[in-house]
Parts: C-alpha cells; structure tokens; sequence
C-alpha cells in the first residue's frame, strides 16, 4: 500500500498526462483535423508515447506491471476511446483497474487477472504474428476488433478472459464520472419517477 | 437510572413501535439496543455517487472471507464498503448449524435494526393466512383472526406510510395506502396480457413502505416524500421509508419517555416466582463486559425472533429449567422463514420508444392465487411473485470496439420483466434454535445452534413455481425468456429471505403455544414479544407489516393492563 503523498504524487503524474493528451485533443479538434487519418495516426502514435511513458512510472500502477499497464491502457483506449466525451483512458480506467487489484482483489482474483490479461496478449500478439504493442494503431485496431469479433463468436469459451477484461473497462467506464453522467445519463436525486416517457427526454441509457 | 415502567429489547422493526406506543401512552420506557448508534449523517451513504466509492463500493475480497462470509453470500448487493456497519461481522457473531443443513443469518446490530435495511414491501396477512394452520393441521391455531388485526394494520399503516394500490383482493387486503408508484408501460401490457390469459390472477404494483403523499404528522418527524433514488441500502436521509430510526423511535423520543442504551447486549431475563413476573433484564456492556441489571414492570422482547428465543432459553430458573416461558418446549420451535427459487425474465416488446425517469424503490406484485382462486394444487399454501421491468442499459458484454461499441451503448436495450417467488414454509417443530452446549460468543454467552430446514412442501411448490413462472411470462407474451418450466432450482437458504419468525409462537393453548393473542406469554404476564418470534405461520407475504400491527396491539393492551394495575 502506498502512502497517502505517494498517491498524491501518483494522481498529480497521472492528471499531467490526461491533461497533456487532452491539449493534444484539443489542437487538432480546433484546426478540424482530427479526422483526417495522417493527423489521426499523429494523434495515436502520441497518445502511444503518452501511455508508454505512464506506464514506465511505477507511481502509476502498483499491482500491474509496466507492459500489463500498457496492455490494459491500450485496450481501454481502443475499446472506449474519445469521441464527443472522453473516453476510458482519458477518464482513468487503467488506473482504477489497477487499483481495484491492489486493494480489493485476493491473490486468486489477482492471478486470474493476470492470467487472463497474458491470454489477451498471447491472443493478439498471435493474430497478425507481430507484438501486438509493437504494431502501429491501424493494425492494432483490426487486431483487436478479430480478437473480439471471435470473443463474442466461435471462440466464446476460449475467451473468456478477453471478455471479463472488457466488461471491466466498460463497468470502471460507465461507472465513472464522464461515462455516468456525460456520455450516459445519471441523477444521484431524480426527485421523481415517471413511469413510461419518450426517450428522448432522456436521450441516452441510464448508466445506473 | 434502573428502573422503568417498560424495557423494550431491541430497537427495530417491531421494538421502535412498542417504545412509540408505551412512551406517547405516558411510560417511561428504556429501550436496549445491542448494537452502536446510528447518525444519520455519518453513517449513511446516500449521498454518494457510483465514482465516489473505490473499487465499486466492493469490500476486499479477503476482508469478506475473514469477516463477512455469510452476510455477503446472503446479501451481497447490500453489503458494501460504505455500508458494511449495518451488518455483523460473522467472525465475530459465530452460530453454528448441523453441517448439512447451512442456515442464513443475516442480521445486524444497531439502531433500528434490519428496519434500516430491509426491502420495504408491505403486505397485509390474509383471513385464509389466520386460518390456515387449523384447516390443514400444520402448526397450531392462530389465536386471532384477519378481523382482530385489521383496525391495527390501519394504524400503523397510517403512521408507517405506504404507497400501494387499492385492488379489492380478498386474500391481500387493502390498506391506508399513499398513493402507489405507477407501473412501466411494459408492466401495463404484462398485466393486461397476463390476467387476460389467467383470470384468476393479478398483477399490481408493489406495496412499499415509501412516503410518496407524506402527511403532516409524518413531516413533524422530519420525514419527506420518496425521492426515487433506490439507494435505501444505504441508508435515506430523507426519511422516505419507513424505519424505526426515520419514524417511530423520533415518535418515542419527542415524547421525553424513552431513553435507548446502545451496546447493551441482554443476558437473561429475571424471573420472580412469587410474582410470577420478570423482574429485570440482566444486560452485558458490548465494550466493557460490565454487566447491569435494569427493572421494569413490563418487559417486551424484539429482539428478532433467534436472538429472542436464545434470551428466553438463556433465562433459566428453578421455575423455568428449560427456559422462561418455555413450558410447552415450543421456544426456539417451529423457525420459520419464506422460501424462492422459482422466477424468470423476458422480453417485453413494443415500447423501444419508451422510458423511465427515476429509480422506483419497488416493482410489481402477484399476489397469492395457489389454493385461493385455484385449487387442486399439489402442495398445501402458497407464494407470490414479487417483480418489475427495467430496459437493458449499457454492457462490456457484447461484441464491437471503439466508437461505435461507444455509441451503441447510449441507447438502452429491450424491455425485460421479471418475476420471483417468495412462498410460505410450513411450520415445523424440528426446525428449531438451541443453545449451543460447548460454543460460546466472546461475552461469554451461548452461541446460537440453528437446525432448519426446507420440506417436501417447500420443494414441490417451488417447482410448480416455476411452472407458472415461464407460463406466465409466456402467455403475456414475453420473449427470450431465461428460464423454462423444468428449470433446475436451488432454494434458498433458510433464513436467506431474512423472514426469521415462529420461536414463540401464539396460540391459544399454553400447552403448544408460549404466547397468547396478546403476544403476552401464557405463564408471564408482564412479558411480551412481538417480534417474528411470535408468528404461528408466516404467509406468504413480507411480514413486517404484520410485526408492526401486532406490536401496536400488544403495546396497547399492555399499557390498559398495566394502567388498571394487573400488570
């Protein structure tokens, strides 16, 4: 467990990063050019480096490892990534992740994390015969919508591990403050019940 | 001070009323509260948003193995990080149960006892629920019936607040009801379709203990209207349900006549053989072991129906060898609880253009048909489905990645309703509480030995249950639907539906019974209890209701006996 400063530390670090990425964000949306795909491969090559060097902090993470970190920044990224509102790295998934396992997870919950994040590696890494880390952000994005695209398919026992990595990203996302509350929708005191109104007066799912 | 008029043993569901009651009647009443304080604004959590707690409110995994197995397995949605103080550490409340037969005791000590954490629903017993027991022999004659109860259901529902729907059903009667939280427009097509294919059954919403109309005697306690939140596990600063903490222990104590002493674990009972009266309540301090005695011309014991059973076994006297009251060795007899297993979802279509706003605390309710309006059932009683709809929202656990998993999670999915069971157990003189012979807790005192349960009749209907269940959902026209007739069930737990009653059953024979239709035991006429403890059956309904009329009538009578001097 880390001290009290240490974490403070840690969030400072971890809040300069989200912050830097999040100017980066902003000048390309500003000059419209984010959706061209050379400022787009610009955009994610230095988020790559933004998440390389998160990764090599240790204040970042405890219970992870530097590569375990990078793998769960980058899947987070690339399953939930920003769009109108920020996205799962931008909000802190990795890190609430690697949290949940320093103090909630018991070491069996812990192994088969671990376990289950080297079968998501070994699986991706396997597709395309290139480290998956290692491959630029097209080819990672097609590596990883196979690897789900079988998930949720042919190879549904298999993976498992991949699908309890995911549905953890989307639960720390859509939990989180942005997720809750700006990409869905989340009143902690609605101060009503209406029992059957038109969608769009609320417009998007409940997020709890 | 020592001495009161009254000492009521345990300051929940059915203890806060006894103390509201005897104290607004002019007593001076002490109530003993085994638990800590509760403060509202330190220990609730209802102000907390889902990123506000680490980890998802989840308490450490290893922390649960050590201190929380059995309340976490029995109530896992409740038992969070921010909630964990409302209910016991098991390693530190051991029980013990024959090894094939695990019991859920889930339970936990302070102010207000489960009445700050339970589910709220409130059902009115039926006349065929008084009668039951001398119709077809199980458990011994109710000594009241629907009619003697029902002035006091008005009562207590009028202070307590529920929100529900008048329906005219003879086997669950209406009430002083605020008014009812409106169904889903999936839940109106559900009832539409349903009762249209069975007419013989209903759906109608669920009768919950939430101010959704708050009169101004409910206001002057500092209570509000229900703010559809749904976070009552919690906790609810706003008072909207009803809780002996938020309703009647502020009611007791604006009066001046109450005085609550917390970490006040009861020892035994004093009895006095001439008087033939309890003279006292012997009392160990939780922190400092220091024990007191406490007297009072009137004892009521609420201290949840295992807890009050064990008191009275402990109490032990050259009158009473096998503990007070326990003449007819039916103390610690007959535990009872509800039983579910049976239940299944299904998609409910054609409002995709619809939704909700809010969180209602309550759902949907079957109310009891099984050997009411529809006999030939090979089981004895019954069950009813408790239920309610909600849309699919977001998921991790579907296929797609990036933006467009994103965006296809901003709009909910399909309509789905569910419904499960909760039926009536038999009353059983073998299922029973003892105190342990060689365990004891680190005050010294007998641990508690629970051998309980489920029967042949338990098992039957459940899978009937389950029958009707699919039947159900199907013939309303739900889709997908999660699990079939024959689906294989596991029943719950006994004590899993935190329905513990039966361990000093009425009755109107002092031979079978330990207390009569005053809840007052037969051979001690100063004694009364009135919580489960006291239920000759359990229905199938949620009983609290119930434990709250019975209080309210027992506390009155007590306070007539005890103003004509015979008490």
């Amino acid at each position: 467990m880390k001290n009290k400063l240490d974490q403070q530390d840690s969030n400072i670090a971890n809040n300069q990063e989200i912050s830097r990425r999040n100017v980066l964000l902003g000048i390309l949306a500003s000059v419209g050019a984010a959706s061209t795909s050379g400022c787009a491969r610009s955009l994610n090559t230095t988020i790559m480096d933004l998440e390389k060097g998160s990764a090599q902090h240790n204040s970042n993470h405890e219970f992870y490892t530097a590569k375990e970190f990078l793998l769960v920044s980058r899947l987070s990224n690339l399953i939930i990534p920003d769009t109108q509102t920020i996205g799962a790295l931008a909000v802190g998934v990795p890190k609430l992740m690697d949290k949940l396992h320093t103090d909630w997870a018991s070491i069996q919950s812990q192994t088969a994390h671990r376990d289950a994040l080297k079968l998501v590696n070994d699986e991706l890494d396997k597709i395309s015969g290139v480290a998956f880390l290692e491959q630029n952000p097209e080819t990672q994005i097609a590596t990883l919508s196979t690897l789900d695209n079988l998930a949720f398919s042919s190879d549904y026992q298999r993976l498992s591990a991949y699908r309890s990595v995911k549905n953890l990203i989307a639960r720390f996302y859509y939990l989180s403050e942005v997720g809750a509350s700006q990409e869905l929708r989340y009143e902690l005191v609605p101060g009503r019940w209406e029992a059957c109104i038109p969608f769009e007066k609320v417009g998007r799912s409940w997020a709890a | 001070m020592t001495h009161y008029d009254a000492i009521v043993i345990g300051s929940g569901m059915s203890g806060g009323w006894n103390a509201k009651e005897l104290a607004e009647k002019g007593l001076k009443v002490l109530v003993l509260e085994r638990g800590q304080k509760i403060e509202p604004a330190k220990d609730y959590a209802d102000f907390l948003n889902p990123w506000d707690t680490p980890n998802f409110d989840k308490i450490a995994e290893d922390e649960i193995k050590q201190h929380y197995p059995i309340q976490h397995r029995g109530v896992g949605y409740a038992v969070k990080e921010s909630t964990k103080h409302f209910w016991v550490k098991d390693s530190e409340h051991p029980y013990d149960t024959p090894k094939d037969k695990p019991y859920d005791w889930l339970r936990g000590h302070h102010t207000g006892g489960r009445s700050l954490t339970w589910g709220r629903q409130s059902y009115r017993l039926g006349p065929q629920d008084f009668e039951a027991n001398k119709l077809d022999g199980h458990g011994t004659d109710w000594p009241i019936r629907y009619d003697d109860l029902a002035p006091w259901y008005d009562y207590v529902e009028k202070f307590a607040g529920i929100s529900g729907s008048h329906e005219g059903l003879p086997q669950l009667p209406d009430g002083v009801f605020q008014p009812a939280f409106e169904l889903t427009c999936a839940e109106k097509a559900f009832k539409k379709n349903l009762e249209s294919a069975f007419a013989s059954r209903k759906v109608i919403p669920a009768r919950v203990a939430h101010l959704t109309a708050p009169t101004a005697e409910q206001m002057a306690l500092g209570r509000g209207p229900c703010q559809a939140r749904n976070h009552c596990n919690k906790g609810c600063s706003f008072g909207a349900y009803f809780s002996a903490n938020s309703a009647t222990l502020p009611a007791a104590m604006r009066t001046g006549n109450c005085t609550i002493v917390n970490n006040a674990i009861v020892h035994s009972l004093d009895y006095d053989a001439t008087t033939k009266r309890v003279t006292g309540v012997k009392v160990i301090d939780a922190n400092s072991k220091e024990v007191t005695t406490y007297t009072s011309r009137i004892v009521f014991l609420n201290a949840s129906a295992i807890a009050s059973a064990m008191i009275l076994l402990q109490s032990k006297s050259p009158t009473y060898p096998n503990g007070l009251a326990n003449k007819s060795d039916q103390v610690g007899r007959n535990l009872m609880d509800h039983v579910s297993a049976a239940s299944a979802n299904g998609v409910i279509s054609g409002f995709d253009d619809k939704y909700y706003y809010g969180r209602r605390p309550g759902g949907i309710y079957i109310p009891r048909y099984a050997n009411i309006t529809e006999d030939n059932k090979p089981y004895l009683r019954g069950f009813g489905f408790q239920g309610g709809s909600w849309r699919e929202s977001w998921t991790g656990n579907k296929a797609g990645i990036g933006a467009d998993f994103k965006e296809s999670n901003r709009k909910p999915g399909n309509w789905r309703i569910s419904i499960y069971s909760f039926g009536e157990i038999l009353p059983n003189p073998e299922n029973r509480v003892t105190l342990s012979k060689d365990k004891t807790d680190k005050w010294g005192l007998p641990q508690a030995y629970i051998d309980c349960e489920m029967g042949e009749n338990e098992k039957i209907m459940m899978r009937e249950a389950q029958k009707d269940a699919y039947s159900m959902l199907k013939e309303a026209g739900a889709t997908d639907i999660s699990r079939g007739p024959d689906a294989e069930l596991d029943l719950s737990l006994p004590g899993n539906r935190i329905h513990e009653m039966g361990t000093a059953r009425m009755g109107r024979d002092p031979k079978t019974s330990v207390l009569n239709k005053w809840c007052q035991a037969h051979d001690v006429p100063n004694l009364f209890i009135t919580d489960g403890a006291c239920m000759p059956s359990g229905g199938c309904q949620n009983p609290s209701l119930t434990y709250m009329a019975l209080s309210a009538r027992a506390a009155n009578h007590a306070v007539k006996l005890f103003k004509q001097g015979i008490i």
